[in-house]
């Protein structure tokens, strides 16, 4: 099976988020709608406010996390990559919906500061708050990064300032007010989003399934990152190798946030096994006060990154540090049933002591009969991997090879933008990276 | 895309924050030096019967005489108030194009 940048998703996203526009042509008007340069401005702040709630709507829905996304995007990365892109679309198309519109409705400055401050129109003051509360929130989650734990609690309340522009859009006299067809589609597709909202957070405990496991052991493979095995207390998760999924530690010495982990275990084996590196504060938590028999909820799995979805059997895996993780578990299972696949795998990490796994990675290349070929890369001794290097390092160079990479996100860019200027064909170009 | 959206935000908060700022040096009064006429409450209310229907929406002044006809309420949702302040009323039920299709019959500014 192979898979290519899978565009249908995003395509689908836009024709319901410009489909009000259509409708809106349809919608009867007693006045010219682009007559002068008011109505011009009016009818665009109507069609901004139309678009920017079809976006926040299909935001919200994105950020569900249902599995069924993946198939039509390209991994639950790229949905919560096109959630983000699709929230700051829609908090500048609403921005501008209030000021398109005051040229029509206002005569001096004074009206119009009237009509953006908060006055006796119930259904107005509805558009200003919940604007201003998406303003603020936004604001926060893309510039200010508070810790995980606040701006996660923080990003929730996005789903509460979409839910008083839902109640302005049904209230405001209006051309949606007016004509049902675009009456229907907006607060209908509100309403959907507002359920995606609550299906995920409020009826989450609820309604999301998750697989229970317990810690059965915890292994330090050296000062800053452990192994933790997890065996089912129940059903057990099938997975694909390069796959993550989304773990809740039910432990008060670690707290029950859920953070996304690659895992590191092959198909063949019981237990789920992930690395965990101390990088902030649930990591450092994580690390140093987890306990074996602890319980973990776990959702998922999750990803698209697996050799098994390439276009060719001959890859290049380039891991930068703790992002090996998802290349032990395909190294584990690659050649358990199918020995045609040829792969060399690029481990690079900036000191020794970091490269955990070495020795596990040296035994597979080993038993592989040379169809795994590991390539060690230290940079405080080699300097920065690039990938002008890999193309020379790799036999028959890149042609006709896919190309998977997990690392921190400045190497992934960097390389990617070099293999594409290779020539490399972008389905062949794989990256995962945690940006949730 | 966090650039952009950076920049939006900021020219949002550039433009009204100018509104604000211009409205404080053009306060409302000012307008009136535009040549538009100027009506009190004394003045709005004898106009007060079908053929010549004055209402005052948002202190504005509008003489809908002619549209009492045409109207999708009824002539009677119209006449009940001519002459009076209706603003309340109106914002609550008239959809947008109402709105703009209200900016053909405006006569002047209203004053209490």
């Amino acid at each position: 099976m192979s898979f290519g940048k899978n565009k249908s998703g995003w395509i689908f996203v836009w024709v319901l988020c410009l489909f009000p526009v259509v409708l809106w042509f349809f919608a009867p008007s007693m006045t010219s709608r682009f007559g002068d340069a008011k109505q011009i401005f009016s009818s665009f702040g109507k069609l901004t406010a139309l678009v920017g709630v079809s976006m926040y709507s299909v935001t919200l829905f994105l950020s569900a996390r249902l599995k069924v996304f993946e198939k039509y995007f390209s991994g639950l990365s790229e949905v919560y990559e096109r959630h983000s892109q699709l929230g700051q679309l829609a908090l500048i198309l609403l921005m501008f919906h209030p000021l398109l519109l005051l040229p029509q409705y206002t005569s001096s400055f004074s009206e119009a500061v009237r009509f953006l401050l908060p006055g006796k129109n119930f259904a107005l003051n509805l558009g200003i708050f919940s604007l201003g509360l998406m303003l603020f929130l936004i604001f926060i989650t893309l510039y200010l990064r508070p810790k995980y734990n606040i701006w996660k609690w923080t990003h929730k309340f996005l789903g509460f300032a979409f839910f008083l522009g839902s109640f302005h859009v049904w209230l405001i006299p209006s051309d949606t007010s007016r004509f049902l067809p675009l009456r229907i589609y907006i607060l209908g597709l509100a309403a959907f989003g507002l359920l995606a909202f609550f299906y995920r957070t409020v009826l989450g405990k609820f309604l999301v399934s998750k697989y229970r496991y317990v810690v059965s052991n915890i292994n330090k493979l050296n000062d800053l990152i452990v192994e933790i095995t997890l065996k089912p207390l129940a059903a057990t998760m099938k997975f694909i190798p390069g796959q993550f999924m989304f773990i809740q530690f039910l432990d008060p010495n670690v707290g029950t946030e859920s953070h996304p982990f690659s895992i590191v275990s092959g198909s063949g084996e019981s237990a789920l096994k992930i690395a965990v590196k101390n990088l902030g504060d649930y990591t450092s938590k994580l690390v140093d006060n987890l306990g074996t028999n602890s319980v973990a909820l776990i959702e998922g799995p999750f990803g698209v990154f697996s050799y098994k979805n390439a276009v060719n059997k001959s890859q290049v895996w380039i891991a930068g540090g703790v992002g090996i993780t998802p290349f032990i578990s395909m190294a584990k299972s690659i050649f358990l049933a199918d020995h045609d696949y040829e792969i060399d795998l690029f481990y690079c990490f900036k000191s020794a002591g970091e490269d955990i796994y070495v020795k596990d990675l040296q035994q597979i290349a080993e038993g592989s009969g040379g169809h795994l070929r590991l390539h060690i890369f230290c940079s405080d001794v080699k300097g920065r991997i690039d990938a002008d290097y890999i193309a020379a390092d790799v036999a028959g160079g890149l042609v006709d090879k896919d190309i998977f990479m997990c690392a921190p996100p400045p190497m992934i860019h960097a390389l990617k933008d070099r293999f594409m200027a290779l020539g490399l064909p972008e389905n062949c170009v794989h990256s995962e990276e945690f940006n949730f | 895309m966090k650039k952009v959206t950076l920049f939006f935000i900021i020219f949002f908060f550039v433009v009204v924050g100018g509104i604000f700022t211009m409205s404080l040096f053009y306060p409302t009064h000012s307008d009136k030096t535009l040549n538009v006429p100027v009506f009190n409450m004394a003045e709005v209310s004898k106009h007060n019967t079908e053929n010549d229907c004055y209402l005052v929406i948002s202190n504005k002044v509008y003489d809908v005489s002619n549209y009492i006809g045409d109207h999708p309420g009824g002539r009677e949702a119209i006449t009940s108030r001519c002459g009076e302040e209706v603003t309340g009323i109106f914002a609550s039920i008239h959809s947008n194009f109402a709105w703009d299709l209200l900016t053909n019959y405006y006569i002047g500014e209203f004053v209490q």
